[in-house]
């Protein structure tokens, strides 16, 4: 306020000032100093405001600033660990896709190869028909002139069997008197018998002994086997410096492959074998019927539905001549329905045209 | 009485004895006196007649002996209760050959009959007094000795194995490159006899470099002979896979096809029987001897041979072409299932026969589609489904017809070779048959006409609900579905 009894006095004294006027004045003035005061009030708000708005804004663009330096900082520290990282991976995945390749061309390769080779199977098929010709053709000569030997030993030991018998029946003979058995009269001339028997001439003891001795034959028809001799290799020049054993080399070059058992065995062999196990069960399965136990065998009768509730379709009206049967009589026109629409030509191009 | 007197009284007996004995010795060489010898006891009469003091008189008695025991085996029975047996053995080493060789006429006549009087005759100690006989010069005692251990070792593994301990293998072994033929013959049988029984015997056997003498001998002409060693290497080679590498290494094979068309019936038998043997073991010997041109060979030998001795040449085929689905298709195209049909429709076959025909072609047609194809084209599933439901049929031939049947109809995928067989088969089969429709559910037009002419009448539920189980229900099902 402010105004004290000093000022009151020496306003009193001024001469322009009236009463009246004054206290309008005054009155005014009680009125606008709200009205300024607010506005002070409001000015020194806003102001105010203002002041720590700036301040926080140039807290905040501090701050900011701070974390900017210190964030660009250590991502650039931890840039090259990611760049590391990234450039790990896109090997690994470029290697992996390499190791597919290798691996695939490999079991394509072993399979083709060692499991089943197609071209082998085939070659070794065709070359088994023309070695089997080969093995008749040869046979066949073979047999032919083993043939001719084996029906000579026969016919000499048949010759030699009817020999001995006209030796022991050598009183059949014909006499002039009585003709023999093997001289009839109705024939043109004797049987080859009859010759055998004039032939025959009795056997001495000694000859017996020839005989039972030779029955034994000595058998001088094999010669003693002996294998062919080896040739010694031609010694070509030893090579020079310090490598290794030739034989090794050798050795090391034909190595036959030796897969392990994870790679020689097939990949679908788990299944093939329970397959197999499945088709030798199937088929060695002597009773088909499934075992059920006998302690409560009334129980256990299995029950067997009706075909017509235990299928999707249920039973077929009667009157159907067959399963699917629809009656066309109850149709309104004699052509089908049609259920497919005419194609719309337009559409059609869709998606083919450049437009 | 004065000496004179003396001396012709004992002549006379002498005579006597020599008569008696030597009309013996003839009498029994001959079958139908056995009966009238046997009655007249003229056994108690001839035994003390063996130990008579003149060794002429011992040896045609001990002769006579040994050829009438040879025909019966109660009088074998009898001469080894009396005990004379170890009599005759323990003289055996003394006397000169022709004793010997009577005296194992005697042991090898009681051997031949049953085992027991086999082990009997062992336990009398005779195997060593026949080594001491297998180490003369003459070859026919030794020929004697020798046949005794054959008919001693034929029965059972523990006389083969006493046999053997008794050190007779390098004696066999020795005689079989001896020149005299009667001699060889008997070795190989003997060692034939051995090396039957169990693989540690036909392992002592192989192991004295005796396959590759044998596969010298194959191409002898003497009959007998070839016979016996096509049985000792069969015998070698069926115990185990490593005796049966050993005989193949000895290189038989090509030239043991040559036998296969020899005129005698039981060396082609022999032969057939060792390739058979040889092919049952692994897939790489089978592999080996068809390598070696076994197909050709074995196809002919069925079609031209009859009877039981095609019977290892088809089995011989089967285990070939059960081994591996290569080794079936070189029998294929061999032209083998022509042959083997042949046998299995030819009525006079003998069953076994038959019965072997039809598991081949059930090992031949049981590898994959083509196979069951190349089987069936032939016209051979009817026949097998005929011998299957005929009644007169042994279990045995049901059985592996009916498995034969299974096998090749698991992978049959041919239809017009399926379609025969609806008609007629019992359920258990009939199943199979429409399984294998059910694959070919997406094709109707061949399925379609077929199984409507062959369903309709049969559609009544009675007969779906017996012939299927549920979950085989569902395939016929479908069929039926994709039919109509």
């Amino acid at each position: 306020m402010g105004h004290n009894m000093a000022d009151v006095v020496r306003l009193r004294s001024r001469p322009c000032v009236s009463g009246q006027k004054y206290i309008e004045r005054r009155r005014q003035e009680e009125q606008d100093r709200r009205k300024d005061i607010l506005a002070a009030i409001t000015i020194q708000t806003w102001l105010r405001g203002l002041r720590v708005r700036a301040y926080m804004r140039y807290l905040h663009d501090a701050a900011t600033t701070i974390q900017r330096h210190w964030r660009g900082f250590f991502q650039r520290k931890s840039f090259h660990v990611l760049l590391r990282n990234a450039l790990h991976t896109r090997n690994m995945e470029f290697y992996n896709c390499k190791a597919f390749n290798i691996q695939k061309i490999w079991r394509g390769y072993y399979v083709r190869k060692y499991v089943h080779n197609y071209y082998a199977r085939k070659i070794y098929l065709e070359t088994l028909m023309v070695a089997n010709q080969i093995t008749r053709i040869q046979l066949k000569e073979i047999v032919g002139s083993k043939a001719c030997e084996w029906d000579r030993r026969f016919r000499e030991s048949d010759e030699q069997r009817m020999d001995r018998l006209a030796c022991r029946t050598h009183y059949l003979v014909s006499t002039r008197q009585i003709p023999g058995i093997y001289n009839s009269p109705f024939l043109k001339e004797p049987m080859d018998m009859e010759r055998r028997l004039i032939e025959a001439r009795p056997r001495i003891n000694a000859e017996r002994f020839l005989i039972s001795a030779r029955n034994s034959t000595r058998d001088w028809t094999e010669m003693s086997y002996q294998k062919p001799c080896s040739i010694p290799h031609i010694r070509a020049k030893k090579p020079q410096g310090p490598f290794l054993e030739q034989s090794q080399i050798w050795r090391h070059r034909l190595k036959p492959l030796e897969p392990t058992l994870r790679v020689a065995t097939s990949f679908t062999s788990a299944e093939e074998a329970a397959l197999e196990q499945k088709r030798e069960e199937w088929r060695t399965r002597v009773i088909d019927d499934a075992f059920l136990p006998f302690a409560n065998h009334r129980k256990n009768k299995k029950y067997e539905p009706l075909l017509q509730t235990s299928c999707a379709f249920g039973s077929i009206d009667y009157g159907t001549h067959h399963f699917r049967d629809t009656d066309t009589t109850k149709n309104i026109s004699k052509k089908p329905f049609k259920t497919i629409t005419r194609t719309i030509p337009l559409f059609e191009k869709f998606g083919k045209m450049y437009c | 009485m004065t000496q004179r007197q003396l001396l012709q009284v004992l002549e006379e007996y002498l005579k006597g004895r020599m008569h008696f004995v030597q009309t013996m010795s003839e009498l029994a060489s001959r079958g139908q006196n056995m009966k009238m010898l046997k009655n007249a006891n003229v056994m108690a009469l001839l035994q003390p007649l063996m130990l008579d003091v003149d060794p002429s008189v011992q040896q045609i008695a001990t002769q006579a002996l040994g050829r009438l025991v040879g025909h019966s085996e109660e009088m074998a029975k009898e001469l080894v209760q009396g005990e004379v047996l170890p009599q005759i053995v323990n003289s055996l080493p003394k006397h000169n050959n022709y004793y010997k060789k009577a005296a194992t006429l005697v042991l090898r006549s009681v051997a031949k009959h049953s085992a027991t009087l086999a082990k009997a005759v062992v336990d009398c100690g005779t195997l060593d007094s026949l080594m001491i006989c297998l180490d003369e010069f003459d070859p026919g005692v030794k020929e004697s000795a020798i046949w005794v251990l054959c008919h001693v070792a034929r029965h059972n593994e523990d006389l083969a194995q006493a046999v053997v301990d008794a050190g007779a293998v390098p004696f066999l072994v020795l005689s079989m490159q001896e020149p005299e033929i009667a001699l060889r013959r008997v070795a190989v049988s003997a060692l034939s006899d051995i090396s039957k029984h169990s693989m540690e015997l036909a392992h002592i056997v192989a192991e004295t470099g005796t396959i590759a003498i044998l596969a010298q001998m194959i191409l002898n002409p003497d009959t007998k002979l070839k016979r016996q060693v096509f049985s000792v290497l069969s015998q070698i080679g069926k115990h185990s896979v490593d005796l049966a590498e050993l005989v193949v290494e000895a290189e038989v094979f090509p030239t043991v096809f040559i036998c296969l068309q020899d005129p005698d019936e039981v060396v082609r038998k022999n032969v057939a029987i060792l390739v058979c043997e040889i092919a049952k073991h692994t897939s790489e010997l089978s592999q080996l001897i068809v390598n070696a041109g076994a197909l050709p060979a074995l196809v002919d030998f069925i079609g031209e041979n009859e009877g039981s001795v095609r019977l290892p040449a088809v089995m011989a085929l089967g285990y070939i072409a059960a081994h591996a689905e290569t080794l079936a298709t070189a029998v294929i195209m061999s032209l083998g299932i022509p042959q083997l049909t042949q046998v299995l429709s030819n009525e006079a076959e003998e069953n076994y026969v038959r019965a072997a025909t039809a598991w081949s072609l059930g090992q031949i047609g049981g590898h994959s589609s083509e196979h069951a194809v190349a089987v069936a084209g032939e016209n051979v599933l009817p026949k097998l489904l005929q011998i299957y439901t005929s009644p007169d049929s042994s279990d045995d031939f049901q059985n592996k017809a009916k498995n034969a049947l299974k096998n090749i109809l698991q992978k049959c995928v041919h239809l017009p070779a399926l379609e025969p067989l609806l008609r007629d088969s019992p359920q258990n089969i009939l199943k199979h048959v429409v399984i294998q429709y059910s694959k070919f559910k997406h094709q109707l037009s061949p399925a379609r006409q077929v199984l409507h002419s062959h369903t309709r009448p049969k559609t009544s539920s009675l007969w779906v609900a017996n012939v299927l189980e549920l979950s085989r229900f569902i395939s016929l099902f479908l069929i039926l579905n994709a039919v109509c």
